[in-house]
């Protein structure tokens, strides 16, 4: 399934359910478990991602697009006259309005980013749910992961004074 | 294709299972670590009481944030966070991997001390590959282990800011793994920085009072950034596989102030006493010989880039080079040396602070003719070969001078 479009490899990705995503090798290849598979020569035909549905799919090669470096798909062509420091910042702006989804998505895209091995989406999800829970209570916490409590009140007591240290 | 497909997810380990639900649960055990290790590691380890799953996840996180956030501590407060540290690491699992140890404190007013030393010596124990310590600005006194030599198989990058180190912990020889060296702030008191593996350092705003002048011996190193360092101008060793420097010196000792124009009051001053012999070291050119691109930033006051022109090496690789105001003084004597020794240079680039003078053009371009210097033959041959070459220059000696805003 491997195709040569203007002198650009390209790979397909299939998410489970159905979807298939043409995307350029070294836009795949910002996921570091793709890039082993490709270097291991396994990827010479379309890749089934398991687990990551079409939607989170999209969204991570919509990341990866915007990451790889210089010449990417973006037609942002690598140039001399922007500064390495504008290009970050233009890129923490981007990241920041890619960020903007809702619970569900960001945790889809945590385990996506993890299983793919794409190290700059799992510490930009991480980091942006980190800092929605960040000075909350307990309760609040808790909601905000969609966590339950699932500890006999007795349990929790004796998990409190257990590590009281971190609660001083 | 069915079949080529199947032979193909055969090949991938086969993905965690998803728990239930669609809250963060749903997330595998060493996600749900990696997410937490962007907690300072107090509130990572109060989710202990989240839910049953939560109960042990901090045990094995991969990375230590250890931060006062900010709080200035008094006696009471080191003491609380000495006790909350050391249960954390005592009660860690220590067969999980330690990826990095991360210390941030700020300002510590007591005769009690945070046990920095020996978290640090810890982590390494654990095998930490990241660590770094930075206090506030007022700690700056901390001594670093105690001149104890740092020693790991597994350290990469080290980082450090506003802490005292002496010769032992910058001798590098038992880190064969560290290839990134970040410091900011410290107060150095030793005679060599020294590292086989070393390929990127940071020297940031440090201050350099050894009884010596301090040496760099880095052979390894790839990138270096000095940059507006306090003291002696520490001099640097052969680097061969280097590619980018930059150096910026300001308010430093090697600072003369005839240099720019006035008397020099310093009796112990180097510039003044060695102006007219041979005699000293090459302190900062040689070093930098091999570089692909330089960036050499001087003060007016600094001596230290130009006396070193008294043995300028040739920079047979430097492909790019950015200077400023300080190659322009003595009829641009020091510029005239850096084309004659920077045989495949393509770009250059001149940085003036000053307003352009009368002599500059005003479209920011410097034009040479009616200049009062006589050019080489070898020079011109030079400027032959710039002319040939895709360079960013705005005359027919080829330099691109930016005014600074």
């Amino acid at each position: 399934m491997a195709t040569r479009e203007a002198g650009k490899k390209m790979i397909m990705l299939k998410s489970p359910d159905g979807m298939e995503f043409e995307v350029e090798e070294a836009v795949a290849m910002e996921s570091q478990t793709i890039r082993k598979m490709i270097e291991d020569d396994c990827a010479d035909t379309a890749i089934l991602i398991p687990n990551i549905n079409s939607k989170i799919l999209s969204r991570v090669i919509e990341y990866c697009n915007k990451h790889v470096p210089t010449t990417g798909a973006t037609g942002a062509a690598a140039s001399d006259t922007v500064a390495p420091a504008a290009l970050a910042e233009d890129l923490k702006i981007w990241d920041a309005e890619f960020i903007k989804v809702n619970r569900a998505t960001r945790f889809n895209l945590i385990q996506a980013a993890s299983y793919l091995n794409i190290k700059g989406l799992l510490d930009l999800t991480s980091q942006t749910t980190i800092d929605t829970i960040s000075d909350n209570s307990l309760e609040e916490i808790r909601s905000f992961l969609s966590t339950k409590n699932d500890y006999l009140p007795e349990e929790e007591q004796t998990i409190r004074r257990e590590n009281q240290w971190a609660f001083q | 294709m069915p079949k080529e497909q199947a032979t193909v997810s055969r090949r991938w380990k086969a993905a965690p299972e998803a728990r239930g639900g669609e809250g963060i649960d749903a997330l595998p055990g060493e996600v749900l670590q990696h997410v937490l290790s962007f907690l300072p590691v107090a509130e990572a380890v109060q989710t202990c009481v989240l839910a049953r799953r939560w109960r042990d996840l901090w045990k094995s996180m991969p990375v230590l944030r250890i931060t006062c956030e900010g709080r200035i501590l008094n006696r009471r407060g080191v003491r609380r966070l000495n006790k909350f540290v050391n249960h954390l690491l005592l009660l860690r699992d220590r067969s999980a991997p330690l990826h990095a140890c991360e210390i941030e404190l700020s300002t510590f007013h007591s005769q009690d001390e945070p046990q920095v030393n020996l978290w640090i010596r810890h982590a390494l124990l654990c095998q930490a590959r990241v660590l770094s310590v930075h206090l506030g600005r007022d700690n700056n006194s901390f001594e670093l282990l105690e001149d104890l030599p740092l020693v790991s198989l597994h350290l990469t990058r080290l980082e450090l800011c506003n802490v005292v180190l002496n010769d032992s912990i910058l001798y590098f020889s038992s880190c064969p793994a560290l290839e990134e060296l970040w410091m900011r702030g410290c107060y150095v008191q030793a005679d060599m920085i020294m590292s086989q593996s070393l390929k990127r350092l940071t020297i940031l705003d440090c201050i350099f009072y050894p009884n010596e002048r301090t040496r760099i011996s880095v052979p390894s190193l790839v990138t270096l950034e000095l940059i507006e360092c306090w003291g002696r101008t520490p001099l640097l060793e052969s680097m061969p596989s280097l590619v980018t420097g930059s150096i910026k010196l300001a308010d430093c000792d090697d600072c003369c102030g005839k240099e720019a124009g006035g008397s020099c009051v310093d009796v112990t001053c180097e510039n003044c006493s060695s102006i007219d012999d041979d005699t000293g070291d090459c302190v900062l050119l040689n070093g930098l010989s091999e570089a692909k691109s330089l960036e050499l930033i001087a003060e007016p006051c600094v001596f230290i880039l130009k006396r070193d022109l008294m043995w300028c090496p040739t920079f047979s690789k430097l492909k790019t080079l950015l200077l400023n105001d300080w190659c322009m003084k003595a009829n641009l004597g020091a510029l005239m040396c850096f084309l004659q020794h920077t045989p495949v240079l393509e770009k250059l680039t001149i940085q003036l602070c000053q307003a352009p003078s009368s002599r500059m053009g005003t479209e920011g371009s410097y034009n040479l003719t009616g200049q009062p210097f006589v050019l080489s033959n070898k020079l011109k041959q030079q400027q032959q070969q710039h002319s040939e070459a895709p360079v960013e220059r705005a005359m027919a000696a080829g330099y691109a001078v930016v005014p600074r805003n």
